[in-house]
């Protein structure tokens, strides 16, 4: 631990020679009798205001009457107990002098002491609380998180008013000094995953965590896996749901994004809208969801094993009608479906990198080419227009981009195997997806629960919802303490 | 390690080489085979259902029938043959109906069903047909205007009718063979005809107009003994045999009652068939019971009177029983085949029994064994008029 110099000026040139003599590094000198103190904060990221405010106006008495002090007894201990800021504290350590000067607070330095006041001055670097982009909703709360870690846990705070919610802080990054907190309801949740998380996030060494996504890497361990083991959201109810319902949310500093855990597939199935809808409109649209998953992973694959393998399956008229279709076509099934396949994905990926401006003429262009001038043409046969665009529309039904890419990739999988073998193929690729998906564990969560292993109560909220007052415990898999969230009446 | 010796045996599958791959735009789609004789060889004509309509003036997905034909030995050689006028690989997997001319059958069906058979390619659903009065090859060129192709045409008209009146019989080549091979039991097939001028119904103008020059009819069915075709039947027989065999759907029946034609529909019937022994010689008893309505009445009477309606049940079961006894008639006296499979009952009853009377079944056996029929009709519904049109003109 290095120390803080007894003469308040040469601090300031220590740390001007440790920043590099930095543009936005701001000291002063002031003299009160025959002390000196300095104070020292980064303008980017400090309120002038707030410094005029807490420091000049201070001191200002002292200053014009140039004595070090009278009701105290050193010029230290005055300005420590009479600087009107609630965050204000003291430190000995220079080392940590820098953290508080990026996160905007000011340092004073006192001749003659080796403890450095610090105080926060932070300017509003923030945006404010907005709807989520991501996640949009239609009924329900709009809020969202933002970069603002403080913010973030408020947002939590003020809808659990319980004091049995948790949250575990832990600073990960040697630079970036991010602060990750973990939040939990201490008597719901089981605790041997709390700790188990704050393991693997002390265990992280890494220069910088910019985003939540730099961490779930580390949390999902050694499976490999294309489906997001990781719940993310921008939505501080659906964090507040989850909570409830015995998972651990981890807010990283300076992102919106909120990772949840431990995740299972039928948690990608739901929205955070369902919980305050008709549950019988929920089930519905949840079918919808579960229709979708399928759609997306097995139409392209099952067209091709079907058109150009296993003919007699098909009924007889759209058999011509498709043989009709695909004549005049240069290109074997195959590549019609991956061409048209990627056009469509570069299309969506475009879409979402262009500034908003292009967006409009990018979405004409995309459907004259992909629709319309591609048929004509005899590029593509109008059937597969309509296999692509069906798939695509039900990839969108996902809010998670994870489980977006992941449904792609499994697609393409699919479409490789039943290239090469038809059917037998396509029934290769389902049983190594299914596979794969009985096998994969979140921190002790089966992934495919409640359907495999089978558990009966918790079939009320997967793929059908029961109303609200009929879900009167909480999910087993995920915890066994404090069961009750409904008390029924006698 | 172990991914480098899974990704190695991975690469195994790609080696089968696409084992039966086949693009859709490379083959020509037969829904429908004909066959006709032409002295001593086959005649075979294949309706291709895909080929194209000049570009520019079809919508997408819209397509026309040609009929290749082609002489051949055998069924095979014939197909091949095909092939060397066809383009693209014939495709037979989606075969809808096969249509076979009258010589053909009188001939015998077994040469060119063992082709159909042993082909491991072909569906065993298909209609079986006979063109009656006309060549096979030209029930597969008549165009209809409801159908995209004649295969389907037929196909459907064969579901529907069946479906709606009990006049034909749905006969595909599953239940034919089944019929075929089963002892005691004889089959029958289906006939089609053509309604007007071939010549004009297989040009694309019988499309045009409003009033086609030309259609597919169903015919009546024609009866087998072994795979040898006999003779036909009447519309009245025909009903008589699917009535016996219980093999009906919608039945219309129209009929004099008190010197005025009356027409009555029987939706639910149903057929039990029984063995029965009487001084050991076998004898057969049939049940049919059906639900009714009545359809259509043009005299006065009064509908309200449950006696009236009980009178018109018992002319319903009399005229039921009329062509009952003419589809036993032409079975047992006039071509002496036991399409009914009654041999293959007592077989399977009396297996002892069987095997004494089991040569010339058909013959002898048959022709002379003694059928009871008991009817039982009910007549629940009138329709929306509670009486006929006369009376409530008269009130």
């Amino acid at each position: 631990m290095k120390k803080i110099e007894k003469i308040a000026s040469k601090n300031i040139e220590i740390i001007k020679l440790a920043i590099g003599n930095s543009p936005d590094f701001y000291s002063r000198t002031i003299k009160i009798g025959k002390k000196q103190i300095s104070y020292v904060y980064f303008e980017s990221v400090s309120s002038d205001d707030k410094i005029s405010d807490f420091i000049m106006k201070n001191i200002s008495e002292d200053v014009k009457y140039n004595k070090t002090t009278t009701f105290f007894t050193d010029l230290f201990t005055r300005l420590e107990n009479t600087i009107p800021n609630s965050k204000l504290s003291t430190t000995d350590d220079f080392d940590s002098i820098f953290y508080y000067l990026s996160s905007g607070f000011t340092c004073i330095f006192v001749d003659g002491s080796e403890k450095a006041i610090v105080l926060e001055t932070r300017t509003q670097l923030d945006r404010g609380v907005t709807e989520s982009s991501s996640e949009p909703v239609i009924r329900g709360p709009k809020d969202s998180f933002t970069e603002n870690h403080n913010m973030n846990l408020g947002l939590i705070r003020k809808r659990i008013k319980d004091p049995n919610l948790w949250f575990s802080e832990v600073t990960v990054g040697r630079r970036s000094k991010t602060k990750v907190a973990v939040a939990y309801i201490k008597d719901i949740v089981d605790l041997k995953r709390v700790n188990d998380i704050l393991k693997k996030l002390k265990q992280i060494d890494i220069d910088a965590i910019l985003d939540s996504g730099y961490i779930r890497k580390f949390l999902e361990g050694k499976q490999h896996s294309i489906f997001p083991q990781i719940i993310t959201t921008e939505k501080p109810d659906m964090v507040c749901g989850e909570l409830l319902d015995g998972k651990i949310a981890i807010i990283v500093e300076n992102t919106p994004f909120v990772l949840i855990t431990p995740a299972t597939l039928i948690s990608f199935l739901h929205a955070p809208t369902d919980y305050y809808e008709k549950a019988s409109n929920v089930t519905f649209s949840r079918v919808l969801r579960t229709l979708a998953f399928f759609i997306t992973i097995i139409t392209p694959a099952l067209y091709i094993a079907l058109t150009t393998f296993n003919h007699e399956l098909i009924p007889d008229e759209f058999l011509i009608s498709i043989a009709m279709q695909q004549q005049g076509v240069p290109f074997p099934t195959v590549l019609e479906v991956l061409l048209f396949g990627i056009t469509f994905e570069v299309l969506r990926e475009s879409d979402l990198r262009a500034p908003s401006a292009a967006g409009t003429a990018m979405s004409i262009v995309g459907a004259l080419v992909l629709g319309d001038a591609a048929v004509s043409a005899g590029v593509v046969s109008p059937i597969v227009v309509i296999i692509v665009a069906v798939t695509s529309i039900c990839e969108m039904a996902f809010s998670d981009i994870d489980m977006i890419n992941a449904l792609r990739s499994w697609k393409i999988i699919f479409i490789f195997t039943s290239v090469f073998m038809g059917l037998i193929g396509f029934l290769v690729a389902m049983l190594i997806l299914i596979i794969k998906l009985v096998s994969m564990e979140t921190l002790d969560v089966p992934y495919l629960i409640p359907f495999s292993p089978l558990d009966l109560r918790a079939w009320k909220d997967s793929i059908i919802k029961f109303p609200i007052n009929k879900l009167t415990k909480r999910p087993r898999y995920l915890t066994d303490k404090n069961q009750t969230r409904l008390k029924e009446e006698n | 390690m172990k991914w480098k010796i899974m990704i190695a045996l991975s690469f195994c599958f790609l080696l089968t080489g696409c084992w039966n791959y086949r693009e859709l735009s490379d083959l020509s789609i037969s829904t429908g085979i004909s066959i006709d004789k032409d002295g001593d060889d086959y005649k075979v004509g294949m309706l291709i259902s895909n080929a194209q309509k000049i570009q520019g003036n079809s919508k997408e997905g819209e397509s026309q029938t040609i009929v290749i034909e082609a002489k051949g030995k055998t069924i095979m050689e014939a197909i091949k043959n095909i092939e060397l006028k066809s383009p693209k690989e014939v495709y037979i997997r989606h075969l809808l109906v096969v249509s076979v001319s009258e010589e053909v059958a009188k001939e015998g069906l077994n040469k060119i069903l063992d082709y159909l058979f042993r082909d491991p390619q072909s569906r065993k659903m298909f209609y079986i047909v006979l063109a009656r009065d006309c060549k096979a090859k030209d029930t597969l060129k008549i165009l209809s205007p409801l159908e995209a192709f004649p295969s389907q045409s037929i196909a459907i008209n064969i579901e529907e009718t069946y479906d709606l009146q009990a006049i034909i019989t749905k006969v595909t080549y599953n239940s034919f063979l089944k019929d075929l091979l089963e002892p005691g039991k004889e089959p029958y097939i289906n006939s089609v005809m053509i309604d007007g001028k071939t010549e004009e119904g297989e040009k694309e103008d019988n499309l045009k107009q409003t009033e086609p020059d030309a259609a597919i009819k169903m015919g009546t069915v024609g009866i087998f003994k072994d795979d040898k075709l006999l003779g036909w039947t009447s519309k009245n027989e025909n009903r008589g045999i699917n009535v016996l065999n219980g093999n009906i759907g919608l039945m219309y029946l129209t009929f004099d009652y008190k010197n005025s034609p009356i027409s009555i529909s029987l939706s639910t019937i149903k057929t039990k068939k029984e063995v029965k022994m009487k001084d050991n010689k076998p004898y057969i008893e049939v049940s049919v019971s059906g639900n009714g309505s009545i359809n259509e009445i043009n005299q006065n009477i009064d509908l309200e009177n449950p006696k009236v309606i009980e009178e018109i049940e018992k002319a319903t079961e009399k005229e039921l029983k009329k062509d009952i006894n003419k589809g036993l008639e032409v079975a047992q006296k006039t071509y002496k085949s036991d399409i009914f499979g009654y041999g293959s009952m007592i077989h399977k009853t009396y297996p002892k029994a069987w095997k004494k009377i089991k040569e010339n079944w058909n013959e002898e056996g048959f022709s002379n064994l003694e059928v009871k029929v008991k009817i039982d009709v009910t007549l629940e519904h009138k329709g929306s008029l509670e009486k006929t049109i006369k009376e409530e003109m008269h009130e």
